[in-house]
């Protein structure tokens, strides 16, 4: 039985798909078997940020509504035939699938996949419900802004709500030349506001708008910084005690941050 | 006010970093802390009510007070948030 992640935020645009397709793809390299599940219904974009936009059939929609199996509407990595995606519909909205037919389309992934990352759309709404629910753990993706971090705050409140009691953090596009001039919170300081253990800090880097618009996660390029931080987030998905590379953060920090990792 | 006093002689415009007194990493933690707070206090549910519940609790051992005229709320002061109660008095106890 598989594990099923959902990658959340409130706010949009931090970085939830970006994380999807990475840590899937630096767990597939690591010789799991992952689905990606796009629950992202009217908006969809993880098959393209995942270079797969050619190849869908069927959707997730077409799949709860019984039109196609799962089997036909996964679509097979190029990369790792171990890594599928469950693209979203683009044509309908996020009333066309309810969280019991979620929590039964994801259980039935559980069956095949060592784990099911569920790519959330932004907001609280259905689409929240819709993703979040046969969820086993949750990852909070925020960026060190103020907006950012106030919606993650939310979105930790309305996870407990659903039984997901201890999700984790994924502090994204974090900049360390602006930490170090005092102009960007530092990883301590968010972990403070939202008191939830880490699961990675990313920094920003080119790389990863480079190989999206190529459709190639960073994670599988071997010197991008932040496909090095998206493949130690899969390795502590893993189970992995890995700590923060001093090039996420400020180095000054990481004997804190071993601690707070709660190893 | 003077913020914005000085914002509109600039020409309008806010100048990121002119005559800034602390870091701005500094000033998103204490804006976030605050704000949370209330978020978090307003969401609670149960949380001002109970609050209500024990504040007449203790009051009315003191003053003979209009119980349904209770107002309370949590207010944003410059740099903490104020939890503040309006009980109208009807009554106070004589000493002794």
């Amino acid at each position: 039985m598989g594990l099923a992640v959902v990658v959340t935020s409130g706010k949009g645009g931090v970085g939830k798909t970006t994380t999807c397709a990475n840590v899937g793809a630096a767990l597939a390299a690591g010789g799991r078997s992952v689905a990606l599940v796009d629950a992202d219904i009217g908006l969809r974009n993880l098959d393209l940020v995942m270079g797969l936009e050619n190849r869908i059939v069927y959707d997730l929609v077409d799949v709860v509504r019984g039109q196609a199996k799962l089997r036909q509407a996964l679509i097979r990595d190029k990369r790792f035939p171990n890594l599928q995606l469950l693209p979203a519909a683009q044509t309908k909205d996020k009333t066309a699938v309810t969280p019991a037919e979620m929590r039964e389309l994801v259980a039935e992934l559980k069956a095949s996949f060592e784990y099911v990352l569920v790519d959330c759309p932004a907001g609280i709404e259905q689409g929240f419900a819709n993703a979040v629910a046969g969820a086993d753990q949750a990852i909070v993706v925020t960026t060190p802004e103020v907006a950012a971090v106030r919606d993650a705050d939310r979105i930790i409140g309305l996870l407990e709500a659903e039984g997901l009691t201890e999700p984790r953090l994924l502090l994204n596009r974090l900049r360390p030349q602006m930490v170090r001039r005092g102009d960007m919170m530092e990883i301590e300081d968010v972990l403070d506001i939202l008191a939830i253990p880490l699961i990675g800090v990313v920094p920003e880097d080119e790389s990863v708008i480079v190989t999206t618009n190529r459709g190639e996660p960073a994670a599988l390029v071997r010197d991008s910084r932040a496909g090095q931080a998206y493949r130690d987030v899969a390795r502590r998905l893993m189970g992995e005690d890995v700590p923060v590379r001093a090039a996420e953060g400020e180095a000054s920090f990481l004997g804190r941050l071993r601690r707070l990792w709660g190893t | 006010m003077a913020g914005l006093r000085e914002r509109l002689s600039a020409g309008g415009f806010a100048r990121p970093g002119a005559g800034r007194r602390r870091p701005s990493r500094e000033v998103a933690r204490e804006r976030l802390r605050l704000v949370l707070f209330e978020d978090r206090a307003h969401l609670a549910a149960g949380l001002l009510p109970a609050l209500r519940r024990d504040i007449l609790e203790a009051v009315r051992h003191h003053l003979e007070v209009e119980e349904a005229a209770l107002r309370l709320e949590l207010r944003r002061e410059a740099d903490a948030v104020a939890l503040c109660a309006t009980i109208p008095v009807r009554r106070v106890a004589r000493g002794g």
